[in-house]
């Protein structure tokens, strides 16, 4: 159990991280999105005890994970810009990694090194970047970590071994209750695997919630009526974007579907569309209620 | 596992020790190749030698080679010059690097462990290097121990000093590295933790000693470079024995080098534990310790205004000095351009380290802090030589004197290896009359110093006799003294009545097998080292007779002499020099020493005439344009009973006829005087104790051709008196 509690961190000026108080439970699959600066790495930095806090605090399994070797030993960290020796192959920096984490596997590690197709002798920085992050996963799990977390992990891999790396990362979480925080750009790259997402804007915490909960909780209803109609008929109906073109009306609405299906039928439309949200425009119309873009963000994302 | 990772782990240091191992190994080659071929050389140089002397038939007078444990290891500066250095920069780079400093805070290891764990893989590779190569080096000079002499203790007393020496540079570094954020602030941190306190306290002496002449240089301080190996070996690459046998013992520099590479290391330590992993990158940790290495650098650049005004402070009185002073505004002007420079500095320090004009202009904010420390040292410089300058000494509170020089001159050599000068400087006089004496004389000039610093007096008196006292009491003082001729007299009168003195000139130390002896002279005569023995026997045993006024000996101690026995006296691994000269204030010496010139050089007066007249004819038949030829005749007569010499020496050069002709009437001239001179003394004293030593001499420069040769004439006066010249000086006609 990740708990986190008025987590701030600031680096000079800049306010990298304020207030991020969170709980990520055991044996879950946490996704954290957010645009450049929001704080992600500087979050699981903290977490991971590279950063002190300046204020707030870390717990992991009720322990605080600064300068705690014990609690460090069951976290594997893969950042988002890689570290390894000068000239060293990946026999080399499995060597390194056995020396600071006891209980490195190395079966798994040739195991994986084999699956990856990666040669261990060869020198890493002669690798492709894909290649040396595969290098740099297969390192970490070879840790048997029991909380992994992954900085832009799933960049400059190709889909086959994004899947691989991400089969992996679920084996884990399911067979030993392991513990994965993984952080994208790409609401896309999460979506299939996380049980929580977390959305950072500006160093705060501006959403957090199941995946299952926020595809269920909202949905968009497109209506008309015959007769002429404007926002306010829909005032009881909790709703967090209204859209109206001609007669046809669209809007977000964040409350029980059936309950709310019920409702819109007694008004006697004469067209209604209840339509499932992609975590997208889930995400979109959340950052809109907050008056950031969202929407940009993510098409540029895409676009990359 | 918590404890087992808070402060060490095994597999840390052994990844430390992975990492470093090709610096290491390469190191531990290039030093072992070293270290097997300086012996192996030597060996050489020394068996070809010997066999040398075996040719000759002079076995006998070979000497093994002494091998000098610091001379013969100097490539150990490349322990703490480039591989301790280079294995903290290697093991402690990731600390400049972002990423690579937060990977191994990710680690599950303390910053403390991973501090102790990496430190103690550079300490154990300089370890294994120093120690591998003193090894073979001391194995090698044992096996040539035929040929070559060495105390390998004393190379590994060197050894643990080079390691000693290795640590406070990787500590100094480190210390560096984890104060600040990147590399170029690191180099400059590292040089202003390592050199600034130095150049401080240089600078200092160097005000005060400058100011006030009779302070020594060192000060009597704990801050002389001696007690730093770090100077103490670099400075020993050109200096004598004595410095390299203190850097190759185990002594209080050894110490304090240790305790200053303790608090550095601790000072790491702490720093380490507490630095933040986003301090990489950036210029130093934190704000406040950028500002203070702002400042330091500052002030290093600030005592030169400082110093300018120091000096116009304390020089302000004095006449001498007026007209230096006349044009304040000048040196306001160069006062006001340094300080001016010290702001440039300063503000290229910050932009330099920063990278960031901000910073820079935002640094111009602690010019007022400036102001106020320049003001603080320039007080503290006031307050220190005011101090100096009262400081009288009261004879009460002095219990014992080491003098460590005599001598005429100012010219005061405080690591002398002179025999004499090195003994006296070790016992303690506590004859309360002579630290009286010297603590008036003291005073007194001091006295006279702050009259001619205050314009009471033009001019200080010319005090030309000088020496270098250590006052011990409550308080240790080392200063020269200026004396004049009267107390100067006194304070030798003093001397000469102290026993134990007159037993440092007039008690020759025994030899031993460490100590090398020699005899020289002016001439080609040559001697071996047995009878330089039995000539140092003779004397020692003359001096010990008593029949000599000591203080007539202690005079011409260095003083002229037809010979010199100079001798290497090994005490505590240094070599001090003893050279004392062979005349008639040592008759028995000086009798064995014509003995021998007779008996092994002496020739026939046939032999002689004939050479002379060789010489003559050589140089009449010789053209003037195919040589420049030039003949030497040298001639000294020896008066025993007057404790005179009377030499003649000629000398020829055939530039052209007539110089030619006046120069053989005056080689007539003066083989008629020195008969004229053997028989005025030779009524005084038995005609066969004196003895005529003369020598003839021929240069020839031909087409860059030299050559030269000799003959020693060692007659007694009695032969030399009816020595007919007739047939001669007609050949010269």
């Amino acid at each position: 159990m990740i708990r986190t509690e008025n987590l701030s961190k600031k680096f000079g000026d800049f306010t990298a991280l304020k207030d991020v108080s969170c709980s990520i439970s055991k044996g879950s699959i946490y996704g954290m999105v957010g645009s450049n600066g929001a704080g992600k790495s500087t979050f699981l930095r903290l977490i991971n005890g590279v950063y002190t806090p300046d204020s707030g605090s870390i717990s992991i399994n009720g322990e605080p994970v600064y300068e705690n070797p014990k609690i460090k030993e069951i976290i594997s960290y893969v950042p988002d810009t890689l570290y390894f020796l000068p000239g060293a192959s990946m026999n080399r920096m499995a060597k390194l990694y056995a020396a600071a984490y006891d209980k490195f596997d190395f079966h798994r590690f040739e195991t994986l090194t084999k699956a990856f197709e990666l040669n261990p002798k060869a020198n890493i920085h002669s690798f492709s970047k894909g290649m040396k992050r595969q290098a740099a996963i297969i390192l970490s799990l070879s840790c048997r970590p029991e909380y992994l977390f992954f900085d832009e992990t799933f960049d400059g891999l190709d889909p086959v071994m994004r899947n691989l790396v991400k089969s992996l990362i679920c084996k884990d979480v399911l067979e030993k209750e392991s513990t994965a925080i993984i952080t994208s750009h790409s609401l896309r790259e999460l979506e299939d695997i996380c049980d929580q997402l977390a959305l950072l804007h500006k160093g705060g915490l501006v959403l957090e919630s199941d995946i299952e909960n926020l595809k269920t909780k909202q949905f968009k209803v497109q209506i008309a009526f015959r007769e002429e109609y404007d926002e306010s008929r829909f005032s009881e109906i909790p709703h967090i974007h209204f859209r109206k073109s001609g007669s046809v009306a669209s809007m977000i609405v964040k409350n029980d579907r059936e309950s709310t299906i019920a409702v819109l039928k007694s008004m006697s439309p004469v067209l209604l569309d209840i339509l499932p949200l992609t975590l997208e425009e889930v995400f979109t119309y959340e950052m809109e209620t907050l008056g950031y873009n969202f929407d940009k963000v993510l098409e540029e994302q895409n676009e990359k | 596992m918590k404890n087992k990772k808070r402060f060490f782990s095994k597999n840390l240091y052994m990844e430390g020790l992975r990492q470093l191992k090709v610096i290491g190994i390469l190191g531990t080659i290039i030093n072992l190749i070293i270290a097997v071929v300086i012996p192996i050389g030597s060996y050489l140089s020394a068996k070809a030698e010997y066999r040398s002397y075996i040719n000759s038939n002079m076995a006998d007078q070979f000497t093994k080679y002494a091998i000098d444990a610091v001379s013969y290891h100097i490539y150990y500066l490349l322990f703490f010059l480039v591989f301790a250095p280079l294995m903290v920069i290697i093991l402690f780079r990731f600390l400049n690097r972002r990423e690579d400093c937060d990977f191994y805070h990710s680690l599950p290891h303390t910053r403390q462990c991973l501090f102790l764990s990496f430190f103690a893989a550079v300490v154990t590779w300089l370890t294994v290097q120093i120690f591998l190569v003193t090894a073979v080096s001391a194995v090698l000079y044992q096996v040539f121990s035929n040929y070559l002499v060495m105390e390998s203790f004393r190379l590994f007393y060197f050894a643990v000093n080079i390691l000693v020496t290795s640590l406070l540079v990787a500590s100094a570094l480190l210390l560096a590295c984890t104060l600040s954020g990147n590399t170029i602030t690191g180099f400059i941190v590292f040089l202003i933790l390592f050199f600034t306190p130095r150049i401080f306290i240089s600078i200092y002496q160097t005000l005060m000693t400058a100011q006030l002449d009779y302070l020594s240089n060192s000060m009597n301080s704990i801050f002389s470079t001696k007690h730093n190996l770090f100077y103490n070996i670099l400075q020993s690459l050109n200096s004598n024995s004595l410095t390299h046998a203190e850097v190759a013992s185990i002594n209080f520099s050894t110490v304090f080098t240790l305790l200053m590479t303790l608090i550095l290391f601790i000072m790491a330590y702490i720093f380490f534990s507490k630095r933040k992993s986003e301090s990489a990158e950036n210029s130093m940790n934190n704000k406040t310790l950028q500002a203070i290495f702002r400042t330091i650098f500052t002030m290093l650049l600030c005592m030169i205004p400082i110093s300018i005004l120091f000096d116009y402070y304390v020089e302000r009185n004095i006449i001498f000095y007026q007209y230096r002073y006349d044009n304040i505004a000048m040196m306001i002007f160069y006062i006001i351009i340094s300080y001016i420079a010290v702001i440039l500095g300063m503000f290229l320090y910050e932009l330099l380290t920063t990278k960031n004009i901000k910073n820079a202009l935002r640094s111009l904010k602690s010019i007022p802090l400036l102001i106020g420390l320049n003001a603080l040292i320039f007080l503290l410089l006031i307050c220190s030589f005011g101090h100096y300058r009262n400081l009288r000494l009261d004879e009460e509170k002095i219990d014992s004197i080491n003098i460590l020089s005599l001598g005429y001159t100012s010219n005061y050599n405080y690591n002398s290896t002179s025999y004499f000068e090195a003994m006296m400087a070790r016992y303690d006089f506590t004859e309360k009359e002579l630290i009286s004496l010297l603590c008036t004389a003291f005073n007194d000039y001091a006295d006279m110093y702050n009259d001619y610093m205050d314009g009471k007096r033009e001019t200080l008196y010319n005090m030309d006799f000088s020496l270098s006292v250590e006052f011990h009491g409550k308080s240790d003082y080392t200063f020269y003294l200026k004396l004049d001729t009267k107390t100067a007299d006194q304070f030798y009168k003093l001397l000469y009545s102290n026993q134990e003195f007159y037993n440092i000139y007039m008690e020759l130390p025994e030899l031993t097998e460490k100590d090398n002896i020699y005899f020289s002279n002016s001439t080609e005569i040559s001697t071996d080292e047995t009878f330089a023995k039995e000539l140092y026997k003779c004397l020692k045993e003359e001096l010990a007779e008593g029949g000599i006024p000591p203080k007539k000996w202690i005079q011409i101690v260095d003083n002229y002499g037809i010979g010199y026995i100079t001798v290497s006296k090994y005490i505590d691994s240094v070599y001090y020099e003893m050279r004392v000269p062979i005349n008639l204030t040592v008759p028995k010496t000086y009798q064995k020493l014509l003995d021998y010139y007779a008996e092994t050089h002496g020739e026939d007066l046939e032999n002689f005439l004939d050479s002379l007249q060789n010489f003559e004819e050589t140089f009449a038949n010789s053209s003037y344009n195919e040589s420049n030829n030039n003949i030497n005749l040298d001639i000294t007569g020896y008066d025993s009973i007057n404790e005179i010499s009377h030499s003649i020496y000629f000398s020829t050069v055939k530039e052209n006829q007539t110089e030619y002709e006046s120069e053989n009437s005056y080689l007539k001239k003066s083989i008629a005087l020195l008969k004229e001179y053997s028989k005025s003394v030779s009524h005084m004293i038995p005609e066969e104790d004196i003895l005529i030593y003369a020598r003839t001499e021929e240069e020839n420069y031909i087409s860059n051709y030299i050559s030269s040769d000799s003959y020693i004439l060692c007659i007694p006066v009695k032969i030399f008196n009816v020595l007919d010249t007739e047939g001669l000086e007609q050949q010269i006609k």
